[in-house]
């Protein structure tokens, strides 16, 4: 219960943010420290306490450019979330449809799909993605135009699905063929139903809670996995704001200012531990024999 | 030639750099800190002066550092192995920083104090010459290689002609180009592993050496000081293998390099130190350890703990993330060394892609110089500087053509541009692609925009970055850039940058500068055989190619590197790193 | 057994031969020149044409990707460089061939995997087997409530706070990193002890919930309750039955995270600062170090797929109801 409301409070905030950041009379971009005297000291840390954190601003100075900690982490919000929703929505609709043509299909297609999967999961996928984000970016964009924002959440979406469709696609493959020789299957196709009728209408419907239960769980990981991929400078550049960016800026400087390493950290666990609470209570709610 | 960054300031320069004294007190530790780094205004003092020493100077050994004795073992922790050894491709600041322990020269550079001279090193003095083209050096007695064995004048012909070897690359190509009188000298000699001989240096006897120039240089016994031109005895030419383990002319010798992790250097018995006016040769041993990360390195330095209190670097200074902590520690402060060095470090403006002289001042005028710099660790990256010459280069003049603040001035800036036939042109900043330029991207397109350009940033792979933005004919109208002097001379600093007739892919003259009035004036400075003559000249050209802002000068590198509180004789030396030659174990 | 082993070793072999070839040829599109790092200062045409020919780089790819196989297998030269089979080619950055700098890398990554497995697996099962035991006590909603959090922590957030308390601020552990153990134990030791307690922390969390309903599981099967109704005792039906039955799902588990164990590799290795396989390939990555990045990620593969066939034997060796 509380999950859900810290979930729903996280996508609240995630859409407000525009709206919270003009009722604060701040924004993310702006260099504060920089612009005005008196915020950071010679070296670029915020001055005063846990660093720079005061009335003015909540959350503290970013080190360096000197922008304010708490818009950039409200804003950091959307970009996780988008990036996050995207992927599991592409993983989720291509690995079920995958998995499911694989499952009822059986046979040679079966076979293909299912070595095709073995290959997919054995790759690196980590490795192959830090490795492929920037040229993926340089195929589209020419050398004297700004790469656009969008191009790089794209990249990432795009990279971030390459591998994650395999997983839902073998778990979905499993469960239709333990529905395939089900009594209301077998009358189905003994009845005439096509082919796509009888996934459409008669698997589907019977699979919709591990599909739940799957997105559910994935949506956090695919956020820790972005802010990963931002922490080891493969992710999402500036000065769009995102908190694997953060958290990698934070590693730098950790030993003068480690404010700005716990803001974004703390702000991804409890974003983490409440949608896997909602997961498991999604999964309790719609399996309840498992537990 | 250009220098590199990585994340804070690990610059694998290509380049390296001499340059004299450092205006501050090259002695101790403690008395080191003249010029505060907390103070950017504090800007090193006078004009420097590399004399030309005699040859009572050049005569050995090299007056003691006070309080300085014998004994005891350095470590040295840097964050990569060294990636030459071999003289003939070493060029990079550490690399040469090496070979000061296992290398000697015809001539070298004496420091005593404040005080730095080019003597003669291996030679009786800095060389003699009726016109500028034929050079000739008598070696001293008693110099000896690792072995034993004497070192002969062929064995510096040798090692010089192992420089043109193709094999060898990395290393400076000066000499190669003035004896052959070719850019492109390969195709007039190309090394001696198939048994030629280069006709252009002569051996009378084993204790004389006669360089014959294709033209006039008269800076050429400086180029002689650089590590590239040590002598090699042919017998112990191992060819690529010389490059981990180098045959020792100097006064340390290799005794074990495990590539990658360590190396252990001890003395060179036959090194003499009475033949050696600029070495000396305290501790017994030198420990290098590879391979941990600057925050590590620095983090050991601090902590100081057993072996460590003999520690030292050569390269890794302390970034913002610990200057403030080592500053406010009177302990800390007290090991601390804090010096500039030679290296310069620049915006270029694309002079072919922005032609309106008006459009480039007006980038120098809205340029976030000092938001940029803090970024880098603010007073400890560097001082601020409006010149293209170094403080420490001879001929530096002091002067600030165009008075804007180091913030920037965008309504300067906005003034200028609208009397240009577009008041907001774009302008495509490219910057090496790691998180601190990355946040240098956002300081610097959000002060050109105030002054109305429109800025496209574009990140470039840091491993390309220098491919890139010394193309020819590349996109971009702003890329930093940086440059470490070769030798104390202007003559190592305007010519590489400025002069037009230089300009070709991977060159050094990357705002592709091309004014035939500075042309013309470059070739008439270099025509004068007065060194002091030369200098004056240089220093006015300075500010006239400033009236046509090509670069926007930034900021003068400082050194600023913790070592043990158990090491005394620690400071930079002429090549802008720590200095190895007047360490001390206390 | 040996027909299982001789079909899942092939099997394993095509998939690494599919990834080696995908590999190859998407990294091609990379934008580096081995020839031009190679070259030098003073790179005439010519020279970079001699050097592309001697390097094999001018021919069709596809004749490259096999000059990779053969050199897999078989050895091959690099311009006058020999490197012997297995060669995974030779790294124009470094000078050095992929195979000797993988070895060499190797134990740290080693030592980081063993170490940290030993740590996940001891306290991640031993607690959940406590949980289970005491299932729907305080104790077992406590455990299962931290390891809830454990699990969503990250390794970069959590490791770095860490050494920030334990290292910095109050010195209780050593500067993190590898040091080889044979050259200093203790050091060794010592520098792996946060990276090891990091990933316990992270990992062992997910461990505790797995063992606990596997054992919940494994307490509700049929053969358990036989066993109970035979009278055995609580200790033994709960040790040699229901541990032995929840093993096997545990132990799947591990074989498939210690094959993905690489992949999150990178940001321990990159957080500890340990020189191990995984930064090696971070490094490669942007040094565009094609060779590099090529052998990594096959040897990344090949883990994965080992781990894979590993854990259908180990299946088999534990649940005798499997048939191999």
């Amino acid at each position: 219960m509380v999950a859900g409301i810290v979930v729903s409070l996280f996508f609240v905030v995630a859409l407000c943010a525009p709206l919270i950041s003009a009722v604060y009379g701040k924004d993310p971009y702006t260099t504060y420290g920089q612009d005005e005297s008196g915020l950071l000291d010679d070296y670029g840390y915020p001055v005063g306490a846990m660093g720079g954190v005061s009335g003015r601003f909540w959350l503290g100075l970013e080190p360096g450019l000197g922008r304010d900690v708490f818009t950039q982490l409200l804003y950091g919000i959307r970009t996780s979330l988008l990036i996050a929703m995207a992927v599991v929505l592409i993983i989720t609709v291509l690995g079920t449809a995958v998995g499911l043509v694989s499952g009822y299909a059986g046979g040679w297609l079966d076979f293909g799909i299912s070595r095709v999967v073995d290959v997919a999961l054995s790759f690196p996928s980590t490795l192959f993605i830090i490795a492929f984000v920037p040229v993926v970016q340089s195929l589209f964009v020419s050398a004297d135009q700004q790469t656009p924002t969008w191009m790089r959440v794209m990249t990432l979406v795009v990279v971030l699905s390459a591998f994650g469709w395999a997983p839902v696609a073998r778990l979905l493959r499993g469960q239709v063929i333990s529905l395939r020789t089900r009594e209301f299957v077998e009358a189905a196709r003994i009845g005439g139903a096509s082919p796509f009728r009888i996934i459409v209408k008669e698997l589907l419907p019977n699979l919709w809670t591990p599909i739940l239960v799957t997105a559910s769980l994935s949506v956090p990981a695919y956020v820790t996995a972005e802010a990963a991929l931002s922490y080891l400078g493969a992710g999402i550049v500036e000065p769009t704001p995102d908190w694997g960016r953060m958290i990698h800026r934070g590693a730098e400087v950790y030993l003068s200012d480690i404010t700005y390493m716990l803001v974004p950290g703390v702000a991804i666990l409890i974003f983490v531990v409440a949608f896997n609470l909602l997961g498991d209570s999604v999964r309790d709610a719609l399996a309840p024999s498992g537990r | 030639m250009a220098i590199s960054t990585s994340k804070h300031r690990s610059r694998s320069a290509l380049a390296l750099l001499m340059l004299g004294t450092l205006t501050i007190s090259a002695g101790c530790s403690a008395s080191s800190k003249k010029t505060d780094a907390s103070n950017p205004a504090a800007k090193a003092a006078a004009k420097q002066t590399v004399a030309i020493g005699t040859a009572v100077d050049s005569k050995g050994p090299d007056p003691a550092v006070p309080g300085a004795k014998s004994g005891g073992a350095v470590t040295v922790l840097q964050h990569s192995d060294f990636s030459h050894l071999d003289p003939a491709r070493v060029w990079s600041s550490t690399n040469q920083t090496a070979d000061l322990l296992l290398s000697r020269q015809l001539t070298s550079y004496q420091q005593v104090g404040d005080t730095t001279k080019l003597v003669g090193d291996l030679a009786t003095d800095t060389g003699s010459s009726p016109d500028g083209k034929t050079w000739t050096y008598h070696l001293k007695d008693g110099l000896k290689y690792e072995d034993g064995s004497s070192i002969t004048a062929q064995d510096v012909k040798y090692g010089i002609e192992r420089t043109f070897q193709k094999e060898l690359s990395g290393g400076p190509q000066y000499l190669q180009m003035w004896l052959t009188g070719k850019d492109d000298y390969s195709g007039v000699y190309s090394g001696p592993w198939n048994g030629q001989d280069l006709s252009a240096i002569q051996t009378p006897d084993a204790k004389t050496i006669v360089f014959h120039l294709a033209s006039m240089h008269a800076d050429f016994p400086f180029a002689l000081a650089m590590q590239s031109y040590s002598p090699v005895p042919k017998s112990k030419d191992t060819k690529a293998a010389f490059d981990q383990h180098p045959f020792s002319s100097g006064p340390y010798k290799i005794d074990s390099h495990d590539i990658d992790k360590g190396m252990v250097l001890s003395r060179n018995p036959y090194w003499d130190p009475d033949t050696d006016p600029v070495r000396h040769a305290y501790p017994d041993q030198w420990r290098f350890e590879f391979g941990a990360q600057e925050v590590d390195i620095n983090q050991r330095l601090m902590a100081a703990n057993g072996p460590d209190r003999t520690a030292m670097t050569f390269k890794v200074s302390i970034g913002a993330d610990l200057a403030g902590q080592v500053n406010s520690d009177p302990n800390l402060k007290a090991r601390l060394v804090n010096q500039v060095t030679p290296f310069s470090e620049f915006f270029n403006i694309n002079t072919r892609r922005i032609i309106d002289v008006k459009v480039r001042q007006a980038l120098l005028e809205a340029f976030p110089r000092q938001q940029v710099r803090q970024l880098f660790g603010g007073p400890v990256y560097g001082d601020f500087t409006t010149t293209i010459l170094s403080p420490v280069t001879n001929g530096y003049q002091d002067y600030d053509l165009y008075g804007v603040a180091m913030t920037g001035d965008p309504v300067k800036a906005k003034a200028l541009l609208a009397q240009t036939s577009n008041p907001h042109p774009t302008i495509v900043f490219a910057y090496s692609d790691d998180p601190t330029w990355q946040q240098a991207a956002v300081a610097v397109s959000q002060a050109l925009d105030k002054a109305g350009f429109t800025v496209v940033t574009k990140p470039i792979s840091s491993k390309n970055y220098y491919d890139e933005t010394q193309k020819v004919d590349n996109q971009f109208d702003l890329y930093w850039g940086g440059w470490g002097p070769d030798w104390p001379s202007a003559s190592s600093v305007i010519p590489p940058l400025f002069d037009g007739r230089q300009i070709t892919d991977g060159g050094g003259n990357n705002s592709l500068f091309d004014d035939s009035g500075v042309n013309a004036e470059i070739d008439r400075i270099q025509g004068l055989a007065d060194l002091s003559q030369q200098d004056a000249a240089w220093g006015v050209l300075d500010k006239k190619i400033m009236q046509s802002a090509p670069v926007i000068p930034w900021v003068d590198l400082r050194q600023v590197s913790l070592y043990g509180p158990g090491l005394g004789g620690v400071h930079t030396g002429f090549i802008g790193t720590c200095y190895p030659l007047d360490v001390y174990v206390k | 057994m040996f027909g299982f082993i001789l079909r899942r070793g092939l099997g394993a072999a095509l998939i690494l031969f599919a990834v080696s070839a995908v590999t190859f040829f998407l990294f091609f599109a990379l934008p580096s020149d081995p020839a031009r790092l190679s070259c030098g200062k003073t790179c005439t045409p010519q020279t970079l044409a001699a050097i592309r020919h001697n390097l094999g780089v001018d021919r069709p790819l596809f004749d490259q990707y096999w000059q990779f196989l053969h050199g897999i297998f078989d050895g091959r030269h690099f311009g006058a460089t020999w490197c012997a089979a297995p060669c995974l080619g030779y790294s124009f950055v470094n000078h050095k061939s992929v195979t000797s700098t993988l070895a060499d890398r190797f134990p740290a990554t080693l030592s980081l995997a063993v170490g940290a497995s030993v740590l996940i697996l001891t306290v991640g099962v031993g607690l959940g087997v406590i949980a289970a035991l005491r299932r729907g006590q305080a104790l077992d909603k406590r455990l299962t409530a931290i390891a809830l959090v454990g699990s969503s922590m990250q390794v970069y957030f959590v490791g770095i706070v860490a050494r920030y308390l334990l290292v910095d601020e109050f010195s209780v552990l050593p500067q993190p990193g590898y040091s080889p153990i044979t050259s200093d134990p203790g050091k060794w030791f010592g520098g792996m002890i946060l990276p090891w307690s990091t990933l316990a922390v992270v990992s062992a969390a997910t461990y505790v919930r797995f063992t606990r309903s596997s054992m919940i599981e494994a307490e509700a099967q049929e053969y358990v309750r036989t066993a109970r109704a035979q009278g055995l005792p609580p200790r033994v039906v709960h040790l040699r039955y229901a541990w032995r039955g929840a093993m096997t799902l545990v132990l799947t588990q591990f074989g498939l995270d210690l094959g993905l164990f690489l992949g999150s590799a990178v940001i321990t290795e990159t957080t500890f600062n340990i020189h191990g396989i995984a930064q090696l390939a971070v490094s490669s990555v942007t040094d565009l170090d094609l060779p590099m990045i090529t052998g990594t990620v096959l040897v990344a593969a090949a883990f994965i797929v080992l781990c894979n066939v590993a854990v259908d034997l180990c299946y088999a060796f534990i649940d005798p109801r499997v048939r191999l």
